[in-house]
């Protein structure tokens, strides 16, 4: 049953990667992660029943051995490592900085950029208030329109990395 | 089972590793750790029973020969989709980082000139910026030539490549 599991596990992530992509190229998507999480949900979903009520023999010459539970199991799993891998792919190209930074350079008048252009205070902006706007609506931040407050959720987050960065013995980063 | 004891294991490893010296590259050498753990891990695989002392034959991995594959796959996501990412953001997170400081402010909070200025415990928005150019500058991404940036090779590639995805996902401006 593990192997059944993994292959429908696999497949309904194919279906789900074809629902991100085509939802995300034909709508104006305003909170992205939600419908993210919200197809991602629909193919779970979709992975638990199809592994549940699959036929044991239906791949020729296996002779399943494991109980049938273990066919939803093994789909739940290659569908949350699928999605641990995706996401940091699928976030690098929406939202990494030094993406950003050779892309910049690409679409200017000859191919080239001046550093001080790139590295301008109000580029700097540009990117700091898109981020407190994405961090406000994942509850993380409060404002009152001039200040930023950390919610119990963002406080409980910065607690949680700054204890790792003091562990691993990493200094303040970012 | 044997791959989260495998992640465990490493986790242990790589904070004894960060805490005794310091590491220049650490995503390099974590994922020079994880190559190592590989091979161990099917070595481990092939002497332990499939039973592990302690399974009843209903969970155990059939057909057999998938067993180690699906191993190896749980600890390949494990590692590249949690541990090193962890890492990465605990490292380099840029939001959360801002998080932090903003955390870190309290009930008075911050407005964006502060957090800008205050950005990285005070090292400021400019430190960072000039930390990610430094990351393109080392890789050759970009070049510096009279004080305009122009990419690489490598860079012209990754900024085509990386473009015709945001198209792809319909993504408009940055943020």
């Amino acid at each position: 049953m593990l192997l059944i599991g993994s292959l429908l596990g696999g497949l309904w992530f194919l279906l789900f990667v074809a629902a991100h992509v085509g939802t995300f190229a034909t709508r104006p998507i305003k909170n992205r992660s939600a419908v993210i999480l919200l197809l991602f949900g629909l193919a779970i979903l979709g992975a638990v029943l199809s592994s549940t009520f699959v036929p044991a023999d239906i791949i020729p010459g296996v002779e399943p051995t494991s109980h049938r539970a273990m066919s939803p199991l093994a789909a739940l799993l290659v569908m949350a490592c699928c999605f641990v891998l995706y996401m940091p792919f699928y976030y690098t190209i929406a939202t990494s900085l030094s993406v950003q930074t050779v892309i910049a350079i690409d679409d200017a008048p000859g191919h080239q950029m001046a550093l001080a252009a790139l590295a301008a205070p109000e580029v700097y902006e540009k990117i700091i208030a898109g981020r407190l706007v994405s961090m406000v609506q994942a509850s993380n931040l409060v404002s009152d329109g001039y200040r930023y407050r950390a919610t119990p959720k963002g406080q409980r987050t910065a607690r949680i990395f700054g204890t790792l960065k003091e562990v691993w013995r990493l200094g303040p980063g970012g | 089972m044997l791959a989260g004891l495998t992640a465990l294991a490493f986790l242990a490893v790589m904070t004894v590793a960060f805490r005794a010296r310091p590491i220049r590259q650490k995503a390099a050498f974590l994922t020079k750790l994880w190559l190592v753990s590989v091979p161990i891990l099917v070595v481990v695989y092939l002497l332990t029973p499939p039973s592990l002392w302690l399974l009843p034959e209903a969970v155990q991995d059939d057909p057999g020969w998938f067993g180690p594959i699906f191993c190896i796959g749980l600890w390949f996501a494990g590692f590249f989709g949690g541990l090193l990412q962890l890492y990465n953001l605990t490292e380099r997170g840029m939001s959360l980082r801002m998080l932090i400081d903003v955390a870190e402010a309290g009930e008075r909070g911050m407005n964006v000139d502060e957090i800008m200025s205050g950005y990285s415990r005070g090292q400021g928005i400019t430190w960072m910026y000039q930390k990610r150019l430094d990351g393109l500058l080392d890789q050759q991404l970009v070049r510096l030539e009279n004080g305009m940036l122009i990419n690489g090779p490598r860079g012209r590639r990754l900024a085509t490549t990386f473009s015709r995805l945001r198209r792809l996902f319909g993504l408009g401006a940055w943020t």
